[in-house]
């Protein structure tokens, strides 16, 4: 690694140890685990959730695909309704307008609500600096303001702050003594700046959507502090970024309808103003006719880098975010982490593709290992924007500029390394369980000596399959199994479960040529090498798609890469063809049991109690839970546990120290917890790797639900 | 033929207000709704009233009700120092454009700032509707929504308020409270006109 680089890596594990030993982890998790949560339930009463994403997703795109047709629109609207607006290209054009402005007007004291545009600008503290007081009016920011922080939490800034150390802050501030609880807290807090927004001379907002048709600029919360800093002073200044704009009011409608949801999982926020031009009669405010001054309203119009992002048609639909903040509840180590360590003005997975153009590529390539490439993001995502393609871009850029830290360059050779252990099985096994060795291994490679290796397997899947006769279906039925690393090199007897159990449904299996999933090259941004595996493998498997065969892989990674990652990344109609042909294993029985072609004569495992761990590769392809029900039909009583992330993800958890193992442990926690409650029988995951970790950090034996489901067909192993 | 409007409609914005922690009152005569007006601003025993007047406003003689209670009204047209006004109102009354019963939020557009701070500076807001005016969605509301911000001329300017709920926040430790730079407490009154008949 470049020594740049190895500077900034440095202090991001700096940031991860601080982080892991801090105490600001239980608050962010907590409030991340809140906002998830209620998120789930406001989508439940909406059945067409999908349908309005798709809806969303699609209006967006036309509009940035002509934006400036939109922005002038918008423009000639305001104007016409006695608005001002000003285009500003950088930063720097943007902060001095305002400060012009606000020195023009002879301003003392700006109110500002909740606005990330004005964050990435650091508007606060040029204004500061000419003397002008500025008070940040929502809750949450007057805190971090306060605090000189930066927010933590796209929605909830402060959210790490305790009681006492808010009540603190305001009474230093105040001269005054604030009570800890918050009722009362907010009571004092809103009795304060209360003052200061029928003082202010000037009022600065954010803006959530710019209708162009009517000239609309739509201002979103909950405090109702915009509407306080819209409506007081005489002069009004939003600053929106240019990918706001929006065609109509439906449009506008749609976008809301899906905002508040994710965010927040409230229907609407309380407060949702229209402002459509400035509006009039301004109360304490008289001309000299003694009649009621109207507004004077500007509208700021930010690119810096926008248009760039826009050019980059692997970074282009991020433009569609609709900064609801879903993706960073829902991101396993931001939950753990927050906003402090995972990005600069804008945090989370979206924050990485949108730091690399507002603030640079160098920049978000800091932040850019803390993903962990579980696709959740995506998953929640209101405008399916395709985040984690774009992380693997940047991570890309990084790589190939400043170099990778070794750990990682070994395991992009993962596979390699797995058939070269498997080759020579026992005595890899034996060295891999042991500590010598480990050590040694830990000093060349970066794989942490702490974590267990699942053992090797001498005769491989293949080797099996090879003399394995072929099937013929009576019923036609084809299947291409897609068998990737571990069940050829680790746990064959996987694989040939999956062959047993697809023939015992009358399924004739082949195992086309393949090369790995390649997820480790994508994981650390191996591009190149990474679109060659994934040609390779898709052009092998499209040829079988073509002749009736639906492709099914049993490893979550491998069912994830190819059911969304390959085409995401690829964008071929092949790679699209072979993803609506992929099926995860389970869920292609659950498909044959729904058609009623499931062969159902169990020998029923009948009393064992399961908790049964969801693989965050299988949350980002289906809702369901086909391993749950598949094993309820073999008689098992299964409690799914829902505790998000195992923390391994893949690789990840091999790699030696903080932002590696003991990042995945600290992830992993609170399902370690749950695993541990005496309810369980056994635990169960289709995943190797999240058994791997399951074992690591608990005392608990963790089962492959393909073994119970081979058993209650009484099969054996030949 | 008349229009007559579902029963249904007012239950679920009934519903979806009171869910908000909102106040909903549902009244068939305009007397009916003169007593919870004036049963909903002596409860809080206010000095100031803030009016935004509005066409139902006017039918039921708010500014009389106020008057008989001895409560001091304000309104665009009481004089000087409207600003300091209104910060000293501890209830403010408003009409509505309209409301949407799916999310239980009401509509307001105003075309002037004193009538859209009587909705947000003071504790209490009341805002009295008509069941004809509840539509049952914010997508069945669209082309009334862009007819009011679009305005009745071209350079017409104004505000359009969704209003769903109190003001609130979660920012200090997940605690919801509320009541922070808007009103904690938030009352409807709804007066029927002409229900559907139900078989």
């Amino acid at each position: 690694m470049k020594p740049e680089r190895k500077a900034t890596y440095k202090q991001l594990l700096l940031k991860i140890e601080a982080a892991i030993n801090g105490k600001q982890k239980t608050a962010i998790r907590a409030s991340t685990n809140r906002l998830r949560s209620h998120r789930v339930e406001a989508f439940e009463e909406v059945p067409d959730f999908e349908a309005q994403r798709e809806e969303l997703r699609s209006i967006k795109r036309a509009t940035i695909q002509e934006i400036e047709r939109h922005l002038q629109k918008l423009t000639e609207n305001v104007i016409m309704k006695g608005g001002r607006v000003f285009r500003a290209k950088t930063r720097d054009e943007a902060v001095q307008y305002v400060l012009k402005l606000a020195l023009e007007r002879e301003v003392e004291l700006i109110v500002k609500s909740k606005s990330m545009t004005t964050e990435e600008l650091e508007l606060n503290h040029v204004l500061e600096e000419k003397g002008i007081r500025v008070v940040d009016t929502d809750l949450g920011e007057r805190i971090v303001q306060l605090a000189r922080e930066k927010p933590v939490h796209i929605i909830a800034p402060a959210i790490h702050k305790t009681r006492e150390e808010v009540a603190a802050l305001f009474s230093e501030a105040s001269g005054k003594n604030f009570p800890t609880d918050p009722v009362a807290l907010t009571q004092e807090v809103r009795k304060m700046l209360r003052e200061d927004f029928l003082n202010a001379q000037m009022g600065i907002t954010g803006v959530n959507i710019a209708v162009a048709e009517t000239g609309t600029i739509v201002v979103v919360t909950n405090e109702g502090n915009a509407r306080l800093t819209s409506a007081l002073p005489p002069l009004h200044v939003a600053v929106m970024g240019m990918e706001k704009v929006i065609p109509t009011i439906g449009d506008a409608i749609k976008q809301l309808k899906l905002l508040s949801r994710s965010g927040t999982g409230q229907k609407f926020t309380s407060y949702i103003s229209f402002i459509s031009g400035p509006n009039k009669g301004i109360p304490g405010y008289n001309n000299g006719n003694n009649a009621l001054v109207d507004r004077e309203f500007h509208l700021v119009i930010l690119d810096n880098g926008r248009n760039v992002m826009r050019e980059k048609e692997e970074f282009r639909d991020a433009l569609n975010c609709i900064k609801c903040g879903a993706c960073l509840n829902v991101c396993p180590t931001y939950s753990i982490l927050g906003g402090h360590v995972f990005g600069y003005t804008y945090t989370g997975p979206i924050g990485i593709p949108w730091t690399a153009f507002t603030e640079g590529m160098e920049k978000a390539g800091e932040f850019a290992p803390l993903c962990i490439g579980c696709g959740l993001c995506e998953d929640v995502c209101p405008v399916k924007i395709e985040i984690p393609k774009m992380i693997i871009h940047v991570k890309h850029h990084d790589a190939k500029k400043y170099g990778q830290p070794k750990a990682n360059k070994f395991i992009i050779n993962l596979e390699e390394h797995s058939r070269r252990a498997s080759q020579v099985a026992p005595v890899a096994n034996l060295l891999l369980s042991n500590r010598i060795f480990r050590y040694f291994m830990e000093k060349v490679t970066g794989i942490d000596r702490r974590r267990p290796f699942p053992k090797y397997s001498r005769k491989t899947f293949r080797h099996w399959f090879k003399t394995h006769p072929l099937y013929h279906s009576k019923s036609g039925l084809k299947i291409a199994y897609f068998h990737d690393v571990y069940a050829n090199y680790n746990d064959p007897e996987v694989g040939k479960s999956v062959v047993q159990i697809l023939e015992k449904n009358d399924c004739e299996v082949v195992a086309p040529p393949q090369k790995h999933s390649g997820m480790p090259l994508l994981s650390y941004g191996n591009t190149d090498e990474a679109t060659e595996i994934m040609k390779y493998n898709v052009s092998s498997l499209a040829e079988y798609v073509r002749k009736g065969y639906k492709v099914v892989s049993a490893e979550p990674t491998a069912a994830f890469c190819l059911k969304k990652l390959y085409p995401d990344f690829l964008g071929t109609s092949d790679a699209k063809l072979v993803a609506q042909n992929s099926y995860e294993f389970f869920e292609f029985l659950m498909k044959l049991h729904r058609e009623g072609r499931l062969d159902t004569n169990f020998k029923k495992l009948n009393g064992m109690k399961v908790g049964y761990h969801s693989p965050c590769h299988t949350k980002s392809i289906f809702k369901e839970k086909p391993v749950a029900r598949i094993m309820e039909l073999i008689g098992l009583n299964v409690k799914e546990i829902d505790y998000g992330c195992c923390g391994i993800a893949g690789t990840y958890g091999y790699k030696a120290g903080l932002d590696g193992f003991d990042l995945s442990i600290e992830v992993g926690k609170g399902l370690f917890e749950e695993v541990m409650k005496l309810e369980y029988d056994a635990i169960l995951t289709e995943s190797s790797v999240c058994r791997v970790q399951i074992e690591t950090g608990t005392p608990r034996k963790v089962l492959q639900p393909i073994r119970l489901l081979r058993e209650a067909y009484s099969l054996s192993s030949e | 033929m008349e229009t007559v409007w579902k029963r249904s409609i007012v239950e679920r914005f009934e519903k979806e207000f009171s869910a908000l922690g909102g106040e909903a009152y549902v009244v068939e005569s305009t007397a009916k709704a003169r007593e919870k007006l004036r049963e909903l601003i002596t409860r809080d025993s206010p000095k100031k009233v803030a009016i935004s007047d509005s066409e139902l406003g006017k039918r039921l003689q708010v500014d009389e009700v106020l008057n008989e209670i001895g409560v001091t009204p304000v309104s665009i047209s009481s004089g000087s120092n409207l600003r300091k006004a209104l910060s000293e109102s501890d209830v403010g009354i408003t009409g509505v454009s309209l409301a949407l019963a799916d999310t239980g939020t009401l509509v307001i557009k105003t075309d002037n700032e004193f009538d859209r701070l009587v909705s947000a500076l003071p504790y209490t807001h009341i805002a009295l509707l008509s069941n004809r005016q509840i539509l049952e969605t914010a997508d069945s509301a669209i082309n009334k929504l862009s007819e009011l911000c679009m305005g009745t001329s071209k350079g017409a300017t104004g505000v359009v308020s969704f209003i769903t709920g109190t003001s609130r926040t979660a920012d200090i430790e997940q605690v919801l409270v509320k009541g922070v730079h808007g009103p904690n407490k938030l009352c409807a009154i709804v007066l029927v006109e002409n229900w559907e008949a139900e078989n």
